[in-house]
């Protein structure tokens, strides 16, 4: 996991920001899995920064700390049961969690649709490790899970991918 | 297509940007952390204030409460008017010696007279008792 704002000699709103660009995308789309819709995505992020950037005082707070801190948030904030038929309405009424740098347009979007569809566990395991960057060890650490469980969640939501992975594959 | 491919395909998928309206949201930092540790201490405090003010409060309350019960036992509404206690009847059970002195076992019938008035109202109250009581006393020989 890279940080790039470990300056404490800059402007306090700069550094802010810094870490907004850096980080925030990243930790909207893992707060996107947690969450019951993106009203509650959008609050629980809100809140999981605030909070970690003010604990961290004059440190830039660890990206697992936010992901923790948004997992904890949206537990609080009771995640129900339709969570998931709730997830894949808003896929399809275009809650887009992707931008394409691959070219064709629809990509992202099926990759989406194909993620919405794992479970929970698994999706939330390959956020982590794909997008968040996180190691298994943090992951495991994260979410109270072994390690060796990390892994293969990793392994079988890739599996359960690689289908339409293959078929996108230029 | 291997683990690592399929996790460098997926890498070139980059999250969607925040939306507007929460990227204004967080066009801010947070207050500094001093004052919020401050303002959470102080929060911390005032409820901590407010419960010990609330137990001390019902504390209050609750001895209130018992001492207007103890007032109200203390004071009876009543007073008394005439007590009179006349013996009636006092009859030698037994008759015994302790290192050269005599004792009597007496058992004596005592009448209990009283009259009490209530302090609210004109009512007078008359009662009379009979008691029964057990008295050793030294036999004196004038």
């Amino acid at each position: 996991m890279s940080h790039k704002t470990q300056s404490t000699d800059q402007d306090p709103a700069l550094r802010w920001q810094q870490w907004i660009d850096e980080h925030a995308e990243v930790c909207f789309l893992y707060a996107r899995q947690q969450t019951r819709c993106e009203a509650d995505a959008e609050d629980v992020l809100q809140e999981a920064l605030v909070e970690t950037w003010s604990k961290a005082q004059e440190e830039v707070p660890p990206r697992g700390l936010v992901f923790a801190t948004i997992r904890r948030r949206a537990i609080d904030l009771g995640r129900s049961m339709d969570r998931r038929a709730r997830r894949e309405n808003e896929v399809s009424e275009g809650n887009n969690w992707f931008v394409s740098d691959v070219g064709a347009s629809d990509v992202n979007d099926m990759i989406q649709v194909e993620m919405a569809n794992l479970p929970d566990d698994l999706r939330e395991v390959l956020i982590l490790r794909v997008w968040g960057e996180m190691t298994f060890p943090a992951i495991a650490q994260l979410l109270a899970i072994p390690v060796a469980t990390a892994t293969s969640r990793y392994r079988y939501a890739v599996e359960r991918l690689k289908p339409k992975l293959t078929e996108l594959q230029p | 297509m291997n683990e690592d491919l399929s996790d460098s395909f997926l890498k070139q998928l980059k999250p969607a940007p925040l939306p507007l309206a929460l990227r204004a949201r967080l066009a801010h930092p947070p207050a500094p952390v001093v004052e919020n540790i401050m303002s959470h201490s102080w929060r911390e405090r005032l409820v901590s204030l407010l419960s010990i003010a609330a137990a001390l409060a019902m504390g209050l309350l609750l001895h209130r409460h018992a001492g207007r019960a103890e007032s109200q036992e203390a004071e009876p509404n009543v007073t008394v008017r005439h007590h009179e206690k006349i013996l009636l009847q006092s009859k030698r059970l037994q008759l015994f010696e302790v290192d050269g002195g005599y004792w009597e076992l007496l058992q004596q019938q005592w009448k209990e007279e009283s009259t009490v008035a209530n302090t609210h109202s004109p009512i007078f109250i008359r009662s009379s008792e009979i008691k029964h009581t057990l008295v050793c006393a030294p036999v004196t020989f004038d």
